[in-house]
């Protein structure tokens, strides 16, 4: 295991798309070690491959063991099969250190996704997992939360990442 | 609120055309009054959000003599400009230190989207009209010196950039 480096905006592997994970082996399950691995230390509660340079569609997330309930996940080729309602929540990213915007998202979600023995698996999320699923699952798509952001926060927070450049 | 620091010429941010606003949201309104703020601070009788490094349609113009009387527009678009000119030496906070006659329309009507959210049409005459021009130019990426031949344009920059170090 190992903690990987993070790529970080505006490295343009952030806007690209990554493919379908085809293979599950040894392989997939090391890079999902090294991603959760990743995650803890950075810290933070979800990352996608692109963020660590594997341009496949895998993501982690564990949304409760910053407060103490460890929930490691591991999602393959996830997909949104329905969502509803609306929240908006200050989100931040690991590829974007130091930046937290308003971003307004559906609040429940269905997922659809494929565990490291390429299992399909369907769960239904709501709260803050919704808004972290939806993130990471962007980040496959290469859209990052500032592409969600008013156009107006966008521009308050690229201004902030500049005076800090 | 807060006085933001001035994008130093020849940032490339200085010469993006700025994005349109959609509606009038609280984060605008925190804009516009950051960018009062730091209209007074220089003092000034006008600002561009592209000047602090915000990359949207919003100025403010205040060339009252009581000051305080700040119209704060976003989206500021020039509908009629007079016949007769009007000559002002103009500066910029991005190019300190030095100046230049600028001929522009002594008398400009201006539609925008006002503070309230609603689009206003306003008459603008004297140094307000220069004002406004001069932000309206900001928005899309132009700056005062732009006005100038390419010699004299390379001798204020030369000036303000030794004035600088």
């Amino acid at each position: 295991m190992a903690v990987l480096p993070l790529v970080l905006w505006p490295d343009p592997r952030l806007s690209a798309r990554a493919a379908e994970v085809t293979g599950f082996g040894p392989e997939i399950a090391a890079l999902a070690a090294d991603m959760l691995e990743t995650m803890y230390d950075a810290p933070g509660r979800g990352l996608a491959g692109p963020q660590v340079g594997a341009m496949v569609r895998i993501f982690v997330m564990d949304c409760g063991w910053k407060e103490g309930a460890p929930d490691p996940r591991v999602m393959l080729n996830p997909e949104i099969l329905s969502a509803e309602g609306a929240v908006m929540r200050e989100e931040g990213c690991l590829s974007v250190p130091g930046l937290s915007v308003p971003v307004t998202r559906p609040d429940r979600l269905v997922l659809r996704w494929q565990d490291l023995d390429g299992a399909p698996h369907e769960e239904a999320f709501e709260g803050f997992a919704a808004t972290c699923i939806q993130h990471e699952r962007d980040h496959l798509d290469g859209i990052l939360h500032l592409d969600r952001a008013d156009p107006a926060d966008r521009a308050v927070a690229l201004a902030q990442l500049e005076d800090r450049r | 609120m807060t006085v933001r620091p001035f994008v130093p010429y020849p940032d490339k941010r200085l010469r993006t055309p700025a994005e349109p606003v959609e509606t009038v949201t609280e984060t605008v309104r925190m804009i516009w009054d950051d960018m009062v703020e730091t209209m007074d601070a220089m003092p000034g009788v006008g600002l561009a959000a592209p000047q602090i490094g915000i990359m949207l349609r919003l100025a403010v113009v205040d060339a009252s003599d009581k000051r305080g009387q700040a119209v704060k527009m976003a989206n500021p678009e020039v509908l009629h400009a007079s016949i007769q000119f009007r000559k002002y030496e103009e500066a910029s906070p991005n190019l300190p230190g030095v100046s230049a006659l600028i001929e522009r329309p002594r008398a400009v009507t201006v539609r925008f989207l006002n503070e309230t959210g609603e689009i206003e049409e306003r008459d603008f005459v004297g140094l307000w009209a220069t004002s406004v021009q001069h932000q309206i130019d900001h928005l899309n990426g132009k700056v005062f010196v732009d006005h100038l031949s390419p010699l004299r344009r390379k001798m204020l920059v030369a000036k303000s950039q030794k004035l600088a170090r």
